[in-house]
């Protein structure tokens, strides 16, 4: 071959790697979410079969994006830079979604909102959430509460232990707990297993009105109330935690409630599917209260969907979030998922035990209580990121120089991010 | 056209790709690190603004920074002496030509060839507090008062991961020993066994010298180990538990994809590219010495 010919060749190899490195080429549309574990991936693939069923002739594909929202965030930048972004992503709400919609980079689904009746359809308060300037970008899926203690109901039934409703009875259960040779309260360290922790303190010690103030951005760190707080935090959480806490992720922290070495755990109730799938039956190995301080409040972690504007199948896009919004799709992926759905006309008959009981405690809040969000998604990413590690951090060094050192840390950025105008001015959820 | 010109074109060509994936994927994100670094973004916006040395400044006055820098060169200690004596004994242990040397040979190197996720997933299972291995053990030999929070306590934890990371990575220092071992001349060791010289003698007069290459081979590549560890270390304990066991790459990481303060993270990113560099060029410089010798 001569020289031409082999120019030639090398071009049209490279022209043929550029073109099937395309990923239009592959033509299915893709969401791409971090719904992993057991329940999570099940719920994951019950909401995909139903999407297939609603649209016949369309090819859809879920990619597991490991590594949850820091990585999805990762990864989902350099697609969207690379103008090559999946269809549909799993969203955190909020400030999160925000920051996409101010970047520019996510496609209003007001359309889709519309065909949905979704004013009607979706809790007011998540409504706020997938809104930004009147817009809707996103479609809430599910509700998680993040406020629920959850405990072993045969110890407690073996010792006669009711479950406490406010801080004082938290600390007489955990000491009957202490003296039966039984660890009060599971706690994780990984990924910020403690920071759910603090919230009903907050809201204890300072109000919903309070606790929306630190999402503001209006409520300074060094507020002798928020001192008082993370006090609180000590006397009431931090000395009830087992042995070890600190060396443990979520799942492992879940083992040690199921193995009947620890009386309780708070965490998201995400860990209802995790219990159950270990074998565990709902209201009768296990059951939950609202955390001390927080009988008429929930704070609630939504799971969302959403488009960037950059995707090439928008009509797919659209079809898939139509399906995941609807009373089937969301029946289908909250039945695994152990959460709420968001859509209000799925029947509450799909819940059990523990999750019925959450159902109807949302719906009471919704009437009569105040539902608030998850500090994650009112917070800057800076401060949420570094509120993570100085609660974990006073939790393992619970002196007062470490909380002068933690309010500090947290006051400086709040300083830093008000000069930046990055927080959202939030109203409650209802 | 002559035939020498057209394999210098071939010659060309074959070399286009790796230059240009050299320049697309090394040079250009080092350039847009260093120049990101005085700039502020939050990795999705299209406002990018200059902010001159605001990001330095601002690392350079984070606890968060001191603590990452003194554990990477903890690490830095670690890996040129831990990996280094231990990989050298095994290879001593596996070239007295005992029975089934190649066995051992794979049996010390096979951690090397797992993926440090699933390493660092085996050791957390070792390190668990209450069911884990290493503190059952401890209570099962009578030992109780001796159980640890291993990657849960703040003073102890960044030891615990180098333990995993010594598991790991002492296979590989073995094989360059070993290697290097089996290089030596027979003839020099049978001299000095003729001259009547002890182990110690021998080790010390022939076997360390004439392993300095492998073993400054091994310490280059155990130091730069050190400066980018960054798997391990995320997912044993992603920096925790407070900030006790960040090191620069985990917590450029944290900054630019959990706080998505890109400038920030790029600034940590070009004082992470200098101090490796410090570390890592004279072993380059060596290489290339050794290269021009080999060539004149």
């Amino acid at each position: 071959m001569n020289v031409r010919g082999r120019i030639v060749k090398f071009a049209a190899t490279l022209f043929a790697i550029a073109v099937l490195s395309n990923s239009a080429l592959f033509a299915d549309t893709e969401i791409w979410h971090y719904w992993l574990s057991g329940g999570e991936k099940d719920a994951i693939n019950a909401l995909m079969d139903v999407v297939k069923q609603e649209n016949p002739g369309m090819t859809f594909n879920a990619r597991e994006i490991p590594g949850a929202s820091t990585e999805m965030r990762r990864q989902l930048g350099s697609a969207i830079l690379a103008g090559n972004p999946p269809e549909v992503y799993h969203a955190g709400l909020g400030l999160d979604l925000k920051s996409y919609v101010d970047a520019g980079h996510l496609r209003t689904l007001d359309d889709v909102w519309a065909k949905l009746n979704g004013d009607k359809i979706f809790n007011p308060g998540l409504q706020k959430i997938v809104k930004v300037n009147g817009h809707v970008y996103a479609i809430p899926m599910n509700t998680h509460v993040v406020t629920h203690i959850f405990y072993n109901k045969k110890i407690f039934d073996k010792l006669g232990l009711k479950p406490p409703k406010n801080a004082e009875e938290f600390l007489k259960v955990s000491a009957v707990l202490k003296k039966n040779k039984i660890e009060p309260l599971a706690a994780a360290a990984k990924a910020g297993g403690t920071i759910y922790h603090i919230y009903p303190i907050f809201i204890d010690v300072l109000g919903t009105d309070g606790y929306m103030a630190l999402g503001n951005g209006s409520l300074s760190w060094k507020d002798p109330k928020v001192r008082k707080a993370f006090e609180e935090y000590r006397k009431t959480f931090v000395s009830q935690y087992m042995f070890g806490w600190s060396g443990y992720g979520w799942a492992e922290a879940a083992n040690e409630m199921m193995k009947g070495n620890v009386a309780m755990y708070m965490n998201g109730d995400w860990v209802v599917s995790y219990f159950e799938n270990a074998g565990w039956k709902s209201g009768v190995d296990f059951d939950f209260f609202p955390a001390p301080g927080t009988q008429n409040t929930i704070v609630v972690q939504v799971d969302g969907l959403a488009s960037p504007k950059e995707s090439k199948d928008e009509k797919g896009a659209k079809a898939l979030l139509l399906s995941a919004a609807g009373t089937a799709g969301q029946a289908a992926f909250n039945r695994y998922k152990g959460s709420v759905a968001a859509n209000l006309t799925v029947k509450p008959d799909i819940y059990k035990g523990v999750m019925k009981a959450t159902y109807d405690r949302i719906q009471a809040i919704s009437k009569s209580g105040t539902m608030l969000p998850n500090l994650a998604v009112m917070l800057p990413p800076p401060l949420w990121s570094e509120l993570k590690t100085q609660v974990e951090t006073f939790a393992l060094k619970s002196d007062d120089a470490t909380l002068d050192k933690a309010l500090n840390a947290l006051e400086t950025i709040r300083l830093e991010q008000l000069e930046k105008k990055a927080f959202a001015n939030w109203s409650g959820m209802n | 056209m002559k035939l020498s010109d057209e394999r210098r074109l071939t010659f060309a060509l074959f070399l286009f790709v790796p230059v240009v994936c050299f320049f697309v994927f090394i040079v250009y994100p080092i350039f847009r690190s260093l120049t990101l670094s005085f700039q502020e973004w939050d990795g999705l916006s299209q406002n990018i603004e200059f902010v001159g040395w605001a990001n330095y400044k601002k690392i350079f006055s984070s606890e968060l920074l001191w603590v990452s820098l003194t554990n990477n060169l903890k690490w830095l200690v670690f890996s040129l002496l831990a990996p280094t004596m231990l990989g050298f004994f095994l290879a001593l242990l596996v070239d007295q030509k005992v029975k089934g040397e190649s066995l051992f040979q794979v049996f010390f190197f096979i951690p090397y060839a797992i993926t440090p996720v699933a390493v660092a997933s085996v050791w957390s299972w070792l390190y668990s507090p209450r069911g884990g291995v290493i503190n059952q053990l401890l209570t099962s030999i009578g030992l109780p008062q001796f159980r640890q929070v291993w990657i849960g306590n703040p003073d102890i934890a960044t030891y615990s991961v180098m333990l995993a990371s010594l598991w790991w990575s002492t296979g590989f220092a073995m094989v360059l020993y070993f290697s290097g071992l089996r290089g030596i001349p027979p003839e020099l060791l049978e001299a000095a066994d003729v001259d009547g010289a002890s182990f110690w003698v021998k080790l010390r007069k022939i076997v360390f010298p004439q392993l300095l290459p492998s073993t400054i081979v091994v310490m280059a590549m155990q130091g730069i180990s050190a400066m980018r560890v960054f798997d391990l270390i995320y997912a044993m304990t992603g920096g925790g538990p407070g900030i006790s066991t960040h090191v620069l790459a985990t917590m450029m990481f944290d900054v630019s994809f959990n706080r998505f303060e890109m400038g920030a993270g790029s600034a940590i990113a070009v004082v992470l590219l200098v101090i490796s560099s410090a570390i890592i060029l004279p072993y380059v410089f060596h290489s290339s010495k050794g290269l021009e010798e080999l060539r004149s």
